[in-house]
């Protein structure tokens, strides 16, 4: 027994891009979408580690790959101190009981032509030899822990609303009892009213059967209330790691502070200049050395563009990890006095073609 | 056992049953419910599907009846007025005046005893025309049937493993290769060619349409099949820990079977009247066999266009009506089908009744 | 008070789909003043996409119709309009910008044709060769309205065609004209370095750098009325900061109204001077934006603004707004929120339901809630 349900060490994955015919002869290196680059963190058990990003940051690659719906290409994933990031076959899907995703597309993810009790029970039949019947039970005892009533069993997802068919996807990762639920931007297709709802439920959740999550989003507000830690991801790579609370209140990354003071929030307040970071989200292909958030970072010096700041941990916060040669000089400055201290950058066009989504 | 079972506890297996039927029967309902919707969203689909049902009715009773009536009653019994080759003889004739010549046929105009006319041989046109109709239908029916097994089963694992650099990817590119040679060539004049060298006949034509006509079902499946694979269910099945061969069956089958329904339909029709062009061409089924396609084809040679123009159209004008029936019926499926409305019935059917109490229990 | 640049009043749209009606709009009444911003909060599904339409009449009519309503933009009632005379309204007194950036641009076109059709079209109504039913602004002024004489207009024709702006000679003073023009309003909406982004396609743009061109070619007509539907919804968060940025410093430059939809409450506080909230179709509280984010008048409102998650787990669960959101065809009578309302009393079940009134006790006279019982809303925990 290990102290972490999940470690995952240097874990790496690039997509190759396709090359055209005259790249080839002439033996042009394959250029590939880095899309997570050498990230290492843990999950403990019946921990939830909020995983915060833009898109195009890799985030949801990295889910998918604790998941193992992707294969690394390099780098280990250990869940319970075994190395699944090889597994292949019968091994692979048999391990998938432990580990459960819950997708961000509750439309899509849900097979319109299957009643509930077929979509809920999916995973049963995937792992064990189980009768109609039984199946059936066994969904109709899950469904009131998401909140849908039990008589539902025969209705198919369309009759649903949207956070109805949030909840059933919910019941399918929950049916097999894994130790980690991955959760793909669980809310981002819900209003304000029903996302609250469904966070109330996550919470809940977790509480009656102690699994651990990986929530992946974008909403600070989601990973907030769920989280017990925190991951800021930008490019392919950690910016910072630490306790929900102190991450959310004191960060310490430029970028996590641009991110958190970028957020509109539902009060009506000074509407003045803010901090706010210029430029774009660059691309992902062949990215430059240094450090990935230089080109936008308004406190840039020239050992940023040259040297990769790695992971470190302050002296006075020992939990807080962070990527940034310079936190120990900005680090304090909370977001809303960083005004007009950010230069206007030129704010270059990307002329580079848009990265294709790891998803598709 | 089973019976022992059912022995103690008759009650709970009656009242599951019971249960078990009011549910079917509240999907029957909402399953006809959905099939009127279509109907009055295109009134049209609804013509063509009575006229299929009556194609196929008349068809299946004149293959039918004639073995039933034996058993019965002892003697063939049929719908057919007449036989399809029967004529009289001597038949009774008309005189024909074309410019100065004048000559005795037994072509006869429609009338009420031969509802269609008669050929020159004095046989009944309707008898003929509902005697192809088992043939011609069965064709259209059967061919494309094969066609879609064989083209959809290649086209589902074109689809599926379609993965670079292995080898179930080298077997993919080696079907759709294949296809490519095919479809290279105009299907009607590959078909005639085939036709032609495999000799006149029924089972030759049949065999030269279904090797034309695979190819498209294996790009139609292969297309939907691609569809299908990146929907976010498949990856939540592969999640599950499905393996590949289940979500084929579970999934990717049950998706694509609609698309493939609807171009099953309108390519009844199609092969229809491929069938028939091989026959009118001459190189299909020989002539004492009644097919649309050859009636057309022989009347024309006997110059009745101008005499007994009943004829040619009789025939052809079965073509014409059963391609008709199809195409409706499948365009009117197509537009039930298509993504676009069927979201909007799909949100006209969100009931909130389902998620509210759920969302009170929350508060 | 000045005459507003846009009236709503009782507009009413429904959808009818084979399985039923669905009343989208119900009865909404509004009016924007000139440089003001109206922000349109709500859920997926109560109309205020719909509403947005509605205003050119960019719907697609059927399924949608309009049942009933006025809606007078500077002085015309764009429904009684005929259908062929909208383009006239359109772009140089009314103009769009959408959600989804890369599907409003034509992507078979350069940023410079696309930015230069919508500056030509102005141009053409300017000198009356195809001029518009209203004219539009001087040049970020909205103060001088020109009206064109009504019978003259419906002889001219619509905009003649001449192709795409890039295949014509690039040495005419004209055509320089032109360019400069469109470099201009490219620099406006803070694009660096406009002389690259002319000649690129949508698709290598960012969607940030889209949405700016989209706003530059909606600013380019110069209208008095602005629609953004959700304009920064499909946006990352930071990227999402910079417009709204941009868009506010532009409210300053250009006094321009701006009707401004979003879901995001967040958004809407940041970005508009009045709000309306949009419930099942119905405009249930509408005010300055301070007021009702401080002092809400409608139970709905007040659900909507305590459900906004800002809490940590350790804090307890998260307050929610009990229930679902109506179907649109089958509303509740009376008040379409009382199933789920604490306030709800038995006239609240009644038809036809409260209207759009003052809030008693509220700190303004602007301030009104579609609820019989808006003093005891302060009261709900």
């Amino acid at each position: 027994m290990t102290e972490f349900l999940v470690e995952a060490t240097g874990v790496t994955k690039h997509f190759p891009l396709t090359q055209s015919l005259t790249e080839t002869l002439s033996r042009q290196e394959r250029r590939s979408i880095h899309a997570v680059d050498g990230v290492s963190l843990t999950i403990g058990r019946g921990e939830s580690l909020g995983l915060i990003g833009e898109s195009g940051s890799g985030k949801t690659t990295l889910g998918w790959l604790i998941a193992r719906l992707f294969e690394p290409t390099s780098g280990t994933i250990l869940f319970e101190g075994r190395d699944i990031s090889h597994l292949t076959g019968r091994e692979l899907r048999s391990w998938r009981r432990k580990v459960q995703v819950v997708f961000q597309d509750p439309v899509g993810s849900l097979d319109p032509r299957m009643r509930v009790w077929q979509i809920v029970g999916e995973p049963i039949l995937a792992q064990e030899k189980a009768t109609k019947s039984e199946i059936r039970a066994r969904v109709g005892e899950i469904l009131p822990s998401v909140g849908l009533p039990t008589g539902s069993l025969d209705l198919y997802p369309h009759e649903f609303s949207g956070g109805g068919r949030q909840r059933l996807a919910l019941a399918r990762a929950l049916i097999l009892r894994p130790k980690l639920i991955v959760l793909d931007e669980p809310t981002s297709a819900l209003d304000v009213a029903v996302q609250a709802q469904v966070l109330n439920r996550l919470v809940a959740l977790q509480e009656e059967f102690g699994f651990s999550y990986l929530l992946i989003t974008h909403n600070v507000a989601a990973v907030r209330y769920v989280a017990d830690r925190v991951a800021v991801m930008y490019l392919g790579k950690l910016a910072e790691v630490g306790p929900v609370r102190q991450v959310l209140e004191h960060p310490l990354h430029p970028y996590t502070k641009a991110l958190l003071a970028a957020l509109p929030v539902p009060e009506v307040r000074r509407r003045g200049a803010r901090y706010r970071v210029s430029g774009e989200v660059p691309t992902l292909i062949s990215p430059p050395p240094g450090c990935r958030f230089a080109g936008r970072c308004p406190f840039v010096i020239d050992r940023c563009r040259t040297e990769e700041p790695l992971l470190r941990v302050l002296a006075n916060l020992p939990d807080q990890w962070v990527a940034c040669h310079r936190v120990e000089e900005i680090g304090v400055i909370p977001p809303d006095e960083l005004i007009g201290e950010a230069p206007v950058l030129p704010d270059r066009p990307s002329t580079m073609p848009a990265t294709p989504s790891p998803e598709r | 056992m089973a019976g022992d079972a059912r022995a103690t506890q008759p009650a709970g297996w009656l009242s599951r049953k019971r249960k078990w039927l009011t549910s079917q029967l509240t999907h029957l309902r909402s399953g006809l419910r959905g099939f009127l919707r279509i109907m009055r969203a295109n009134p049209l689909t609804l013509v063509g599907f009575v006229m299929v049902v009556l194609i196929v009715s008349v068809a299946v009773l004149v293959v039918l009846l004639p073995p039933i009536g034996q058993a019965l009653v002892g003697h063939p019994v049929s719908i057919l007025p007449y036989g399809p080759n029967y004529y009289p003889s001597p038949c009774p004739t008309r005189i024909v005046t074309t410019g100065n010549y004048s000559y005795p046929t037994c072509t006869l105009p429609p009338s009420t005893e031969h509802l269609l006319g008669t050929d020159n041989l004095g046989r009944d046109m309707l008898s003929r025309v509902m005697a192809a109709l088992p043939l011609d239908l069965a064709i259209g029916f059967v061919v494309t049937a094969f066609a879609a097994l064989l083209g959809g089963s290649l086209g589902l694992v074109a689809g599926y493993w379609n993965q670079p650099r292995t080898i179930k990817g080298a077997i993919s590119v080696a079907i759709l290769r294949l296809t490519d040679i095919f479809l290279a060539f105009p299907s009607l004049v590959l078909a005639l060619a085939i036709a032609a060298t495999l000799g006149r006949g029924t089972l030759p034509t049949v065999l030269a349409i279904l090797l034309t006509w695979w190819p498209y079902y294996v790009r139609l499946v292969r297309g939907e099949v691609l569809v299908v694979k990146h929907q976010p269910y498949v990856t939540a099945a592969k999640a599950a820990g499905l393996s590949d061969l289940r979500i084929l069956i579970r999934h990717v089958i049950r998706n694509i079977l609609e698309p493939v329904t609807v171009y099953y339909t309108l390519d009844v029709g199609t092969v229809l009247v491929t069938f028939s062009t091989i026959s009118f061409i001459g190189i299909g089924v020989p002539l004492d066999v009644p097919e649309w396609g050859n009636m057309v084809e022989y009347y024309q040679t006997q110059n009745l266009m101008g005499i007994a123009p009943w004829t040619i159209l009789a025939a052809g004008g079965a073509i014409f009506v059963t391609v008709l029936a199809f195409s409706l019926l499948g365009d009117g499926l197509r537009d039930v089908l298509d993504p676009r409305s069927r979201r909007a019935l799909a949100q006209a059917a969100v009931p909130t009744t389902v998620a509210a109490p759920a969302a009170l229990g929350e508060a | 008070m000045t005459e507003p640049v846009l009236q709503v009043e009782g507009l009413s749209v429904d959808y009818e789909v084979g399985a039923g009606t669905f009343h989208a709009v119900q009865d909404v009444s509004f009016e924007l003043h000139p440089g003001r911003v109206l922000g349109i909060v709500g859920e997926t599904g109560c109309g205020k996409s719909t509403l947005a339409h509605a205003i050119p009449r960019l719907l697609q009519e059927p399924p949608a119709r309009i049942r009933r309503g006025i809606v007078r933009f500077r002085g015309i009632d764009l429904l009684k309009l005929p259908r062929w005379q909208l383009p006239r309204v359109r772009g140089t007194g009314i103009s769009m910008v959408f959600q989804e950036p890369i599907n409003s641009l034509n992507p078979a076109y350069r940023i410079y044709d696309q930015v230069a059709e919508a500056i030509r079209i102005r141009r053409l109504r300017e000198s009356g060769q195809a001029p518009g039913l209203v004219s539009p602004q001087e040049p970020f002024d909205y103060s001088k309205p020109k009206m064109p004489n009504v019978g003259e207009v419906l002889l001219k024709p619509l905009v003649p065609s001449k192709g795409p702006a890039s295949r014509r000679p690039m040495f005419s003073k004209d055509a320089q004209d032109l360019r400069a023009t469109v470099l201009e309003y490219l620099k406006l909406v803070r694009i660096n370095d406009p002389d690259t982004i002319l000649n690129l396609y949508p698709h290598e743009l960012s969607g940030g750098m889209r949405q700016r061109v989209m706003i530059a070619i909606a600013l380019s007509g110069r209208p008095s009325l602005l629609i953004a539907d959700e304009p920064t919804s499909a946006l990352d968060i930071t990227i999402q900061a910079q417009v709204l940025t941009l868009m506010k410093e532009l409210m300053t430059e250009i006094r321009t109204s701006i009707l401004f939809i979003s879901h995001d409450l967040g958004v809407i506080a940041e970005m508009a001077d009045d709000v309306g909230v949009m419930y099942a179709g119905h405009l249930v509280e509408l005010g300055p934006v301070d007021q009702v984010y401080r002092d809400p008048r409608h139970p709905y409102t007040k659900g909507l603004l305590r459900s906004a998650p800002s809490k940590y787990k350790s804090e307890g669960p998260l307050p929610s707004l009990p229930g679902s959101v109506p179907n649109l065809s089958r509303l509740p009578r009376g008040c379409p929120f009382h199933p789920r309302c604490v306030l709800a009393h038995a006239d609240c079940t009644q038809d036809p339901g409260p209207k759009l009134t003052k809030a008693v006790e509220a700190a303004g006279p602007e301030h009104l809630a579609a609820c019989y019982y808006s003093k005891e809303v302060p009261g709900i925990p």
